[in-house]
């Protein structure tokens, strides 16, 4: 396998199995009816670290799989995950990332935005959401659990040699 | 190909983007509209196949975990079931002579039949990846019989209890709509005062159902725990399935109906195993 696709296979393999995570285990660990967003998380760093296109592409594949899983409908989950993948791949290389505050920032942000975004689309298309309520009280729920857990899965998928930020100009 | 994310980087990065976007955009309109289902069947049936090997696992690591723990019981508990061994044999002298019982009054009753429909029974392996959506997915599919539209039961508490309807089958899996969706509507009834509405999902995180509709003249009728039952009105889900208690009532003077607030009769934090009923037949 060579080094250019290398990123994109590991990054795909750990969000296929964050998606499939969310969907069997995860709503053991829910608060009240919450799961965290380990998708969402693992997109944020895998963009921060290899860039836009990296970023878009795993984020829509993820995406398309939540989709399959959902009761949403075909391109929705896919239509945030490539937002998210792709402006968060354009700060790749320009920000220093430690290890605690940046991963509860950068993720606590990317969870807004995702909030934000699929209060618009529901109201766009008309889509039967169940509760869905924008920055109602299971949303800030969410935002939090991710926050907590970001620096930890920063912390875990650091080690992974395939992820490591590349030079500027790859990016 | 070798090059491929690397070419794409340097070159498009900004074209692709808007290119799946505008993909992401047309698979919604056109999914929306219900005209895609194919895919998304065929989607399911693929991802449901990890999905049951995911739950497998997780199954695997819960009981041996669970194992370890209730070895050291179990030495205790042996010696305690020794003694009541002898207890107990005397006991199902007495037992097998009151099933027989049971059975022949069961009988001369006509409860030997619970329900007058064919079920399929099956369980819950996974629930919707996000918090946006709610939705569950069951080890039976297609090739066991289950198709759309067809209701979901089960049994908690010593009552029936709706759990949704089926809205996509794979060939192993099949996709519930519970009735705790916003999007979910059943015809419903109240079991004493005998008052229509319809049942619909409340808010996400609160774990409850509304029922709209009920008729200004139930409220001095209406009692707080009054069962709410399926009417069978609509024919999707049969007659006289237990849905929740009424919790609350909200009786506004501008509005001509009552809207009652329902604590579901069924726990979907723990549903493990369901019913899916072929009402068809």
């Amino acid at each position: 396998m060579t080094g250019n696709r290398k990123p994109l296979v590991v990054s795909l393999l750990l969000l296929g199995a964050a998606v499939l995570l969310q969907t069997t285990l995860l709503p053991y660990l829910a608060i009240r009816g919450v799961k965290p967003d380990l998708v969402l998380i693992i997109l944020v760093f895998v963009a921060i670290r290899k860039g836009s296109m990296t970023g878009q592409l795993a984020g829509f594949a993820s995406g398309l799989a939540e989709d399959f899983l959902s009761l949403s409908p075909l391109g929705f989950h896919a239509f945030l995950r490539i937002c998210v993948g792709y402006f968060y791949g354009l700060t790749a290389g320009n920000i220093f990332v430690d290890p605690i505050l940046m991963p509860l920032v950068l993720v606590m942000i990317a969870t807004l935005f995702k909030g934000l975004a699929s209060a618009v689309l529901i109201a766009v298309f008309s889509l039967p959401a169940a509760g869905f309520a924008a920055f109602s009280g299971p949303f800030w729920i969410e935002l939090g659990y991710n926050a907590v857990l970001a620096p930890f899965f920063f912390a875990g998928l650091s080690l992974f040699k395939a992820l490591h930020p590349r030079d500027k100009d790859e990016l | 190909m070798a090059g491929f994310t690397s070419h794409l980087s340097k070159r498009k990065p900004g074209a692709v983007f808007g290119l799946l976007l505008v993909f992401c955009l047309v698979l919604m309109l056109v999914s929306n509209r219900n005209v895609v289902i194919k895919p998304k069947q065929m989607g399911q049936s693929l991802f449901s196949l990890v999905q049951m090997g995911f739950h497998g696992l997780g199954s695997w690591f819960s009981n041996t975990w669970n194992s370890i723990g209730e070895l050291k019981k179990l030495q205790e508990e042996l010696e305690q079931a020794r003694i009541k061994l002898l207890e107990y044999e005397r006991a199902s002298r007495s037992l097998t002579e009151l099933r027989r019982e049971n059975e022949q009054l069961k009988e001369q009753l006509g409860f030997s039949r619970a329900l007058p429909y064919r079920q399929i029974p099956a369980q819950v392996i996974a629930r919707d990846p996000g918090n946006e959506f709610s939705t569950l997915v069951l080890n039976k599919g297609s090739r066991q019989g289950v198709a759309r539209e067809m209701p979901v039961i089960a049994f908690q508490g010593g009552l029936q209890g709706l759990v949704g309807k089926v809205v996509l089958t794979g060939l192993t899996t099949a996709t519930v709509k519970p009735i705790t969706d916003t999007s979910s509507y059943v015809a419903a009834r109240l079991q004493n005062s005998r008052y229509d509405g319809l049942v619909s999902g409340g808010q996400l995180g609160t774990g409850g159902l509304v029922m709209r509709y009920v008729n200004k003249l139930a409220t001095n009728e209406i009692q707080y725990g009054e069962l709410v039952i399926s009417s069978g009105l609509g024919g999707l889900f049969p007659q006289g399935i237990h849905i929740g208690r009424v919790r609350e009532m909200q009786a506004k003077a501008y509005e001509a109906s009552l809207t009652l607030e329902v604590e579901p009769i069924v726990d979907f934090s723990r549903l493990e195993y369901v019913f899916v009923l072929d009402v068809g037949e």
